[in-house]
């Protein structure tokens, strides 16, 4: 099954990484700019797993997160922090506002793959 | 204060801790009558430290000797307060850029003293974070334009030659300081120095002086890596004024 996986950060070197580091994997990157770009998408597209940025102009992460939260539908997609800023308090904040894994930049393809997959079914696309 | 879930948590997201001698030298300094022997006790145990101190505090060709109790006590004596704020904010500086290095680019680099790397005479990046909080700042990181395309092809995974805008290369550099400015945050939270951080700015200029904040202490620290040369300035005014 190819899973949706929605990247959102401010950031187009990083959603090249993501998208690069998910290019091996049965799934199609959408990307957003910000968090309303981002809870735009979410609704629109339903992704199986959002990777959210926390810094963002327009709408932050943790904005974008509480919206998603609030939502009787999309507060069930499992989302990944995605962020640079890992200072203990600020992961104990955030953690308590529902996430299923906190990814800290900077980060290796590995580490995002191995969190994506502890999170959703990802596998390996098959060889043509 | 860092309590017992916080650190469960910590663990469970693969959180580092702080250096001992840095968390050290922030709780003497926030303590705000630090006892200048005992900062130099923790100075003196941390050959980093100590280095960074004695070049920032004594001549060049004095700078290189080793380094004793009395001649670091000296040195604060002469430098103030003000330098060992400088000291653990560019510890925790330093640390947030090797590490992104590694990771994003694969990249092994090493500080080495300013007698090693010849300035940037021609325009160059800077790309620039202010921050407010325990203590008021700015960071700065330049380099060349050929180091910006090397290092932004390398984030993107792509050969040098493919990487033809310079918005692709703005914006690699850009968040690569976006990345150590938000670890170097959070480096600063752990060790009790809590501050905001502007977003980065770059900009272009051929002017290589380093720009300080009024009544601040700053440091240069050039870098190299096998591909690289860069220099990293920090300013701060531990006043916070």
């Amino acid at each position: 099954m190819t899973l949706k996986v929605l990247s959102v950060d401010d950031s187009r070197t990083i959603r090249l990484i993501v998208t690069r580091a998910l290019m091996p994997y049965d799934c199609v990157v959408i990307e957003a700019a910000n968090g309303e770009e981002g809870l735009a998408a979410a609704a629109r597209e339903k992704p199986d797993l959002i990777l959210l940025d926390i810094t963002m102009p327009v709408m932050d992460g943790v904005t974008m997160l509480g919206k998603l939260k609030e939502d009787e539908v999309l507060k069930q997609m499992p989302v990944i922090m995605l962020t640079a800023e890992s200072g203990r308090e600020n992961v104990l904040h955030i953690s308590k506002l529902g996430i299923s894994d906190y990814l800290v930049k900077p980060f290796r393809a590995e580490q995002l793959i191995e969190k994506a997959t502890r999170t959703v079914p990802l596998q390996k696309k098959a060889a043509a | 204060m860092i309590d017992f879930d916080t650190e469960l948590i910590a663990r469970r997201f693969g959180l580092e801790p702080i250096p001992e001698s840095v968390v050290r030298l922030t709780r003497l300094i926030a303590s705000q009558n630090a006892d200048l022997e005992a900062v130099a006790f923790v100075i003196i145990q941390d050959p980093m430290l100590t280095a960074r101190l004695l070049r920032m505090t004594q001549p060049i060709n004095k700078s290189d000797q080793p380094a004793d109790e009395a001649a670091v006590e000296e040195a604060l004596m002469r430098a103030g307060l003000g330098v060992v704020f400088l000291l653990a904010m560019g510890d925790l500086l330093i640390r947030a850029l090797i590490k992104t290095f590694s990771i994003m680019l694969s990249s092994q680099l090493k500080p080495v003293l300013p007698r090693e790397v010849a300035p940037i005479h021609e325009e160059h990046m800077v790309c620039e974070v202010n921050f407010r909080g325990k203590a008021a700042g700015k960071i700065q990181l330049r380099l060349t334009e050929e180091t910006g395309r090397i290092l932004a092809a390398r984030m993107l995974d792509m050969p040098v030659e493919s990487l033809r805008s310079t918005s692709e290369k703005d914006d690699a550099i850009t968040e690569l300081v976006n990345v150590v400015a938000g670890n170097f945050l959070s480096n600063l939270a752990d060790a009790g120095l809590s501050c905001h951080l502007t977003t980065p700015a770059l900009y272009r200029t051929s002017e290589f002086t380093m720009r300080r904040v009024p009544r601040g202490v700053s440091e240069r620290m050039p870098f190299r890596s096998p591909e690289a040369k860069l220099f990293l300035d920090i300013s701060v005014n531990p006043w916070n004024e």
